[in-house]
């Protein structure tokens, strides 16, 4: 079963459309939404969580999605709305009569291992601090889908190092999945196993990222060469007056060319200028 | 779920309003030593105000956004505002109630009737059920910034316009009429329409809206 289907989603705003996307996330796996800043990640995500309306058609864990299916999901937003007054008790208290399933003992365990202050006002809690009790709430509560919207944005390395280590460890039970969305894409490069590029809100494509880095290359050559090779083989390329550098699909090129690894950065980079 | 949403709404009130809710304490305490039904009466227009102002923290904190994540939907969300408004206004009867028989105890000389306290909690109940009523669902639709300009607008045209309506109107035979039963039983039971009335309008709004 996968954990999430998206079909035909499309949501149209003045001077943006997220432009009929359609990806899966099978059960178990993490999937990366990449994409600039306006790309329709968050988009995505709000139609996901049913924050606004939609066409298309979205299933999680293999039905709609409703209030009682959000008991087996977690949920971090770019920014934890939690009011400034209240301390990581009194979020306690509001969670353990929200969630049916909320475990108490375990968030606790989530503060300890967070190092978090379970006294101290919201208000005084550092960026990290704020996201990392966003996560604490979100595990709390014994998910089996994750849904996180850029929860790395604005944090220092060693955070988002902490917050990469700790969806890692979510992900060892089998029936775990995460969606996760970030513009930063070396933080979904360590940690996803499907990429989707999402760039003017369009899906430019939705793939296995070890499938992403076997097939694409990076070759040096000239601008004369390059118009020689199948015009689908080159996802982008940048020029200057001495070379070309160019990512293309090692199985559509000749063997003679000289290959480098890409990253997936670098893919996105070179496909979103192509697109442009 | 619901009680979820309710433990928030009693916990935010009560962290963010520690001094305001000192000072409808105080009302009450200067009605008894003042002998006045005059501060007492402003519990009730206070108390809803700061239950109310819980919608801008929500607003403020981005809390309103972050309860999509929640098992929830916006019809609960709704629900539980006007849920605390109630128990509120419940309070503030209270309240105001516990104040008048202070003001008695302490004044034995010359007590507020019997008739007077009932018609005085009346207005409380009614005042502190109608302000929410028409407060939520501009604030819903437009957000409590915009909403608050809004109400102010339409309460101030509505009041013009009641003015001008009864401006030439001898009013004393109704208001004499206002400690009978069956009047009281009517305003208590049109405040309560039009906090249903309310309660059903705001729920479609926010419903509909894309937060």
């Amino acid at each position: 079963m996968n954990a999430l289907n998206i079909n035909n989603l499309t949501k149209k705003y003045k001077g943006f459309t997220l432009d009929n996307i359609s990806f899966s996330l099978p059960q178990g796996c993490i999937l990366g939404l990449i994409g600039e800043n306006g790309a329709g990640k968050s988009t995505t995500i709000r139609s996901i969580l049913g924050s606004i309306k939609y066409d298309g058609s979205i299933e999680v864990l293999g039905q709609p999605v409703s209030a009682k299916l959000k008991n087996r999901i977690g949920v971090v937003l770019d920014e934890v709305g939690f009011p400034d007054m209240l301390n990581a008790n009194d979020i306690n208290k509001i969670m353990k009569n929200m969630f049916s399933n909320w475990d108490e003992k375990l968030y606790n365990e989530y503060l300890d291992k967070f190092d978090l202050p379970k006294n101290k006002a919201f208000s005084d809690f550092s960026k990290g601090m704020k996201m990392k009790l966003g996560i604490a709430v979100a595990l709390s509560h014994h998910a089996e889908l994750l849904i996180l919207d850029e929860p790395t944005s604005g944090l220092d390395p060693l955070v988002r190092d902490e917050i990469i280590d700790i969806l890692n460890d979510f992900t060892r039970e089998e029936n775990h999945s995460i969606l996760i969305s970030s513009h930063i894409v070396s933080d979904l490069e360590k940690l996803c196993d499907y990429i989707a590029f999402m760039h003017k809100g369009k899906l430019m494509l939705c793939e296995e990222k070890d499938n992403l880095l076997e097939q694409y290359v990076f070759i040096n050559t000239t601008e004369e060469q390059l118009a020689e090779l199948d015009e689908n083989a080159v996802k982008g390329k940048r020029s200057n007056k001495w070379s070309t550098e160019a990512i293309v699909d090692k199985n559509m090129i000749p063997q003679s060319f000289t290959t480098k690894p890409v990253s997936i950065e670098d893919l996105f980079v070179f496909m979103a200028k192509e697109e442009n | 779920m619901m009680k979820g949403l309710i433990t928030k709404e009693f916990l935010v009130l009560i962290k963010n309003n520690k001094m305001q809710l000192f000072c409808i304490l105080l009302m009450a305490v200067f009605g008894v030593v003042m002998k006045s039904a005059v501060y007492i009466m402003f519990i009730p227009l206070l108390f809803p105000m700061l239950v109310n102002q819980v919608l801008t923290v929500d607003e403020t904190s981005r809390w309103d956004k972050y309860s999509a994540c929640f098992p929830v939907n916006k019809k609960d969300i709704v629900s539980s505002k006007y849920i605390v408004a109630l128990m509120a206004s419940l309070l503030s009867v209270v309240l105001s109630l516990a104040a008048f028989i202070a003001i008695n105890i302490v004044n034995k000389d010359k007590t507020i009737g019997m008739n007077d306290i009932v018609g005085y909690l009346t207005a409380a109940a009614s005042a502190s059920i109608i302000l929410p009523s028409i407060m939520y669902p501009f604030d819903f639709k437009f957000g409590t910034a915009k909403g608050r300009l809004v109400y102010f607008t339409a309460t101030g045209v509505a009041i013009a316009g009641l003015t001008a309506l009864f401006m030439k109107k001898d009013m004393t035979p109704y208001l004499s009429r206002i400690t009978q039963p069956a009047f009281i039983a009517a305003i208590i039971a049109a405040a309560l329409i039009i906090f249903i009335v309310s309660w059903f309008v705001s729920a479609k709004i926010y419903e509909a809206r894309e937060i």
